[in-house]
């Protein structure tokens, strides 16, 4: 198996220090939400604008960003920004990367403040709490799909929600009890490629 | 403890044990936040959940630099955001410098295949936890207690809307957050 793409030397010259650190902050500041919804942007500026970038490159990203701990934007910028700039590079996309969101909260918590004790925005914000309340629910249902594959995946994931739901169990707890049965799937990899 | 210093290594430890992003780092900042320390309530935390869908950057990041601007001003925000951003930082840029050898059919895979139906539970439970805030009256959670419920026609009325939309159209979170919003002020009152 290859070194993933991702990984590999950084190819230094690929583009200048300021002009990716630029793309990290306008691309963060115009995709609302964060995350996921930057891939899109990030495809259409990095592989087929600028061309910094290959598709499978862009793919290995978002899965190399998936699996490793932290805040998909970040990590995102942190992996392109070492994969064209090295080291530099990875500082630099992170910080303007996190700048506009920065300040866009910044703004929000100080206006916030200002306009408690209001009935029309407290009932406005009563509307928004129960359509998030609904796309969090799609949105589990979908990943639900691709997740709930085997009795171990159903049996782990109905834990997880009654002992945070209704027991109000700590969703470190949670996370944790996950990681123990990864590991024994990872011991059983190891003993079955030692049998073979 | 220095309140700075507090903000900066709760955030890091929370989004340390953020695996796959998104909602997925939800009920974790929850926990943090809401029960923990209390730093705000439940439906605060749920608005600021919704602001966070139509401001840059994602939850992760908003809710920790909202909670650093409240309990600290702009010094607060900027300790929290630099907690919520340096494991993402150190896990991925030492795994780009140290494991490039780290292959598409890893130990990586088989650890995700079982933090992953946790971590859906949590976000099924998160649900549950939002509900409290919009849909119901009371927690959900009373009922293993043995108390009742109560439903809030106006949150009941709109979230059946607003799943019956995304679940159909999936429109951007800006025009359904829009229109749930106005639909609270016009059958909550003003």
């Amino acid at each position: 198996m290859p070194p993933l793409f991702c990984f590999q030397v950084p190819a230094m010259n690929a583009c200048k220090l300021h002009s990716l650190a630029w793309k990290f902050f306008w691309i963060s500041a115009v995709t609302l939400g964060g995350g996921m919804a930057m891939v899109p942007v990030m495809q259409r500026e990095f592989v087929e604008k600028q061309g910094w970038l290959t598709d499978d490159e862009m793919v290995e990203i978002i899965a190399v960003t998936h699996s490793l701990p932290g805040v998909i934007a970040v990590n995102m910028a942190v992996v392109v920004g070492y994969r064209l700039r090295g080291v530099a590079g990875a500082v630099a996309s992170a910080f303007s990367a996190v700048l506009a969101p920065f300040a866009a909260i910044v703004f929000v918590a100080a206006g916030r403040s200002a306009m408690t004790g209001c009935a029309a925005l407290d009932n406005a914000f009563l509307g928004v709490r129960a359509a998030v309340t609904a796309m969090i629910l799609v949105s589990a249902v979908k990943l639900g799909k691709g997740i709930l594959v085997s009795p171990v995946a159903w049996a782990l994931a109905s834990t997880g929600f009654v002992a945070c739901a209704l027991f109000g169990v700590d969703v470190t707890l949670v996370i944790l009890l996950g990681a123990l049965v990864g590991i024994a799937y990872i011991a059983c990899a190891a003993v079955k490629r030692r049998r073979e | 403890m220095n309140v700075l210093l507090q903000l900066y290594l709760i955030f890091a430890k929370t989004a340390i044990l953020t695996f796959g992003g998104g909602y997925a780092m939800i009920p974790l900042f929850r926990d943090e936040i809401v029960v923990k320390h209390a730093f705000m309530d439940g439906a605060e935390f749920a608005n600021l959940v919704a602001l966070a869908q139509v401001t840059p950057g994602p939850i992760g990041l908003n809710s920790a630099t909202y909670v650093g601007m409240s309990q600290a001003g702009i010094p607060g925000a900027i300790a929290a955001t630099l907690g919520v951003m340096t494991p993402a930082f150190v896990t991925t840029l030492a795994a780009a410098i140290f494991l490039s050898r780290v292959s598409r059919s890893g130990w990586l895979k088989d650890l995700l295949r079982g933090i992953r139906p946790c971590v859906l539970g949590v976000i099924a439970a998160a649900v549950v936890f939002f509900a409290d805030t919009s849909v119901f009256t009371s927690p959900v959670s009373s009922l293993v207690q043995g108390g009742t419920i109560g439903v809030s026609s106006t949150g009941l009325a709109i979230f059946v809307c607003a799943l019956i939309v995304e679940w159909r159209w999936k429109p951007a979170p800006l025009w359904l957050l829009a229109g749930s919003a106005l639909a609270g002020i016009l059958l909550g009152g003003w």
